[in-house]
């Protein structure tokens, strides 16, 4: 009788023979994706195989022991050969007989059952990927159905404000459509200039902000936590160029990128 | 030394009806009791028997041996769940009363495994799980993590003064969709002079009071992480080559129950990468305190700057564990103590203790400390029993004559395990017959 664990794993199948001859026996196994080489298909056929060999197990039937024993003992009782074995207690029955005496009916597992079961749960741990306690984390999986949906968050785009050259203007009106959070300003000239320049930040006719972009500074950012609904409208103004003169702002590009982000919590709604 | 069986009759509660009633032929009067090797029961008593009429469904009856005038030793409990009885038949011996059921233990099968934080919780969780996003999970020992630098970066925030400074091995780009100007990127260990970490996962906590009503939280990691709720897994993000951490993750729930909250996130550094090579994990918990808009004055936690501050909206009360060598995990005795415990609260396994602890079974034995059981939330008990013995995690039983759970480590049950050089010898002259069968 020869044996073979047909073993599947990540990359195909692969079969473990026990080197027996006559009528073939094929045991299918599935090793799972973390068995990822020919190698440990091979290493799992063969432990499999040693859980499938002949198992015995022995019932013994005492009228009474000095000792009444408990499941996960070791007794010595007659195998199947005759022989006695250690052999452990798996189940315990006890009844009595028709004088009210105790019997007490031990059904006993062999060594190599022991061994068997330990070496299942080691197989059936590498198959499913879960090998005492270093798993590689937890499934993905929302299990509850009323979350918000997972993804990325939404940035809002909006057009950025371009003053060529930088002068004392009103921006465009930039009519918002969807509750948004203006979290930065980013301020870019193409040239370093020789003073200050105030910026101002208006919501629908009122300033949220205003600032100066720093002689010599080219890129001059502005963090922010501007709220704006549907209905409001946002603009950038240059309130002042302050030393510079138009010969110093000539072929200069003054932009102001906002950044901004969906303000809305209920997304799910 | 030969031993009789008696059993008791006892209520549901445990206060017993009848005591010791000998199992022999008296008068017309018999009791005859089997106890199967698969915790199922059977008395057949004679209609005329003491305690035949106290047997109803969910009476318990408890078998055990005596020896002379010794007290009787309890040998298992059975809860009644069938009782058949011939009240007429034409020969006396036929006319019994037969009360089959199970071990007691089955009272575990008639209780199931509540959420986290209990029935009418949100979220709740559907499974339980022994890993990092267990609730139950000590933190006691995990570290107060380190801030490594501004998400955002800029030269005023929106107050007017000069920002914080960002990760100086980030380049400038802000994280897109983020909101929260006063954000910070933290981790459980500063970064090295490049700017970098080895290849780690680390862990991040914090329990925060929310109210009633809408809960989000805006969050990434770099490279990697995954985000969890009261033990719910909400977000497991994205791998490499996907950059993460470049955009927000927007978790939430829209109702979650007042009370204290238990937020957990798993994240991994990849060692792959040339220098620098930042790990870094940031968040925003928001709720609708002044509006429904994710504003400043909606922050009920974030990463920051104060990460010693008592102030989770400073920044504060983060915890984390930093690079563990194994995934943090808990024991079988811990994990199933808080399932017993949050079930004996709702008025559940009253009577009920545990024959074991955290850190050791009933015999003693360590448990292992795992990230692998799992029980299944409105599951009774006693299916997670029978998995707990399927996975290899534990075996468990009812203590014969008491009310005590008992559970030991897989495979440790008894003495065989242990080997004993002389295991007491059953032979012709003490076993009246042996049966083996053999198999393949």
């Amino acid at each position: 009788m020869e044996t073979v664990v047909s073993v599947q794993w990540a990359g195909g199948f692969t079969p473990v023979s026990d080197g027996g001859t006559g009528r073939r026996r094929v045991v299918p196994f599935n090793a799972g994706q973390d068995c990822v080489t020919v190698e440990q298909a091979v290493a799992i056929g063969e432990a499999q195989l040693a859980l499938l060999g002949v198992r015995d197990s022995v019932q013994v039937e005492v009228e009474d022991v000095d000792v009444w024993p408990g499941i996960g003992d070791a007794v010595l009782a007659p195998g199947f050969d005759g022989p006695p074995e250690v052999q452990q207690i798996k189940a315990l029955r006890l009844d009595a007989d028709e004088n009210g005496w105790a019997r007490l009916v031990p059904t006993l597992g062999s060594a190599a059952e022991d061994f068997d079961a330990r070496q299942a749960l080691r197989l059936d741990a590498l198959a499913t990927g879960q090998g005492g306690g270093r798993s590689a984390g937890a499934a993905p999986s929302n299990l509850i159905t009323s979350g918000v949906p997972t993804g990325t968050a939404r940035k809002v785009t909006i057009s950025p404000w371009s003053f060529s050259p930088p002068s004392v203007t009103d921006g465009p009106a930039w009519p918002v459509d969807e509750p948004t959070l203006v979290t930065a300003l980013v301020c870019e000239l193409t040239a370093a200039t020789a003073g200050d320049i105030t910026v101002e930040f208006v919501r629908t006719g009122v300033t949220a902000t205003f600032f100066d972009i720093p002689e010599g500074d080219t890129r001059f950012t502005v963090l922010g936590a501007l709220l704006a609904v549907p209905g409001d409208s946002l603009k950038v103004n240059v309130l002042d160029v302050g030393d510079n003169t138009d010969e110093d702002l000539e072929g200069v590009r003054l932009t102001v990128k906002p950044t901004a982000v969906s303000a809305a919590m209920r997304v799910n709604e | 030394m030969t031993r009789r069986v008696v059993v008791s009759i006892l209520d549901d509660d445990g206060t017993p009806i009848v005591e010791d009633i000998d199992c022999e032929f008296a008068g017309g009067t018999w009791v005859q009791v089997e106890d199967t090797d698969t915790g199922a029961g059977q008395v057949t008593m004679s209609p005329a028997a003491e305690g035949a009429d106290d047997l109803q469904p969910d009476t318990l009856v408890r078998f055990a041996t005596q020896d002379g005038d010794d007290p009787a030793e309890p040998f298992a409990t059975i809860k009644i769940r069938e009782i058949d009885r011939t009240p007429v038949a034409t020969s006396e011996g036929e006319r019994t009363t037969v009360a089959a059921g199970v071990d007691w233990f089955a009272e575990f099968d008639d209780e199931v495994i509540l959420p986290p934080f209990g029935y009418d919780s949100v979220p709740a969780a559907t499974v339980i799980r022994s890993d990092w996003t267990n609730p139950d999970l000590a933190v006691d020992d995990w570290t107060t993590p380190v801030f490594l630098g501004a998400v955002f970066s800029g030269d005023l925030d929106p107050f007017g003064d000069p920002t914080g400074a960002p990760i100086s091995s980030k380049d400038r780009s802000n994280v897109e969709g983020a909101a929260d100007v006063f954000a910070g990127w933290i981790w459980s260990a500063a970064l090295d002079g490049d700017g970098s970490r080895p290849g780690e996962t680390s862990y991040f906590h914090i329990a925060v009071d929310l109210d009633a009503g809408p809960a989000l939280w805006d969050w990434t990691a770099d490279d990697y992480g995954q985000s969890a709720l009261d033990g719910v897994v909400f977000d497991s993000g994205v791998t490499p080559p996907a950059v993460m951490w470049r955009d927000i993750r927007p978790n939430g729930v829209r109702n979650v129950t007042e009370g204290t909250h238990v937020f957990r996130f798993r994240c991994e550094n990849d060692g792959r990468y040339g220098d620098p090579n930042p790990a870094a994990f940031m968040c925003t918990i928001y709720q609708e305190l002044v509006s429904q808009f994710k504003e400043l004055d909606n922050v009920v936690a974030r990463t920051g700057e104060n990460v010693a501050s008592a102030d989770p909206v400073l920044g504060g009360t983060w915890k984390c564990l930093h690079a563990p060598s194994s995934p943090p995990g808990m024991t079988w005795g811990h994990f199933y103590r808080r399932q017993f415990e949050r079930t004996q609260a709702d008025g559940g396994l009253d009577g009920w203790t545990l024959g074991f602890d955290d850190d050791e079974d009933s015999d003693g034995n360590e448990w292992p400390v795992t990230d692998q059981i799992t029980a299944i939330v409105n599951g009774t008990h006693g299916a997670f029993f029978r998995a707990s013995r399927d996975r290899g995690f534990a075996q468990v039983a009812a203590r014969p004559g008491e009310q005590v759970l008992d559970a030991w480590v897989w495979g440790t049950r008894g003495d065989f395990h242990t080997s004993p050089p002389s295991p007491p010898a059953w032979d012709d002259t003490s076993a009246s017959m042996v049966s083996a069968t053999r198999r393949r």
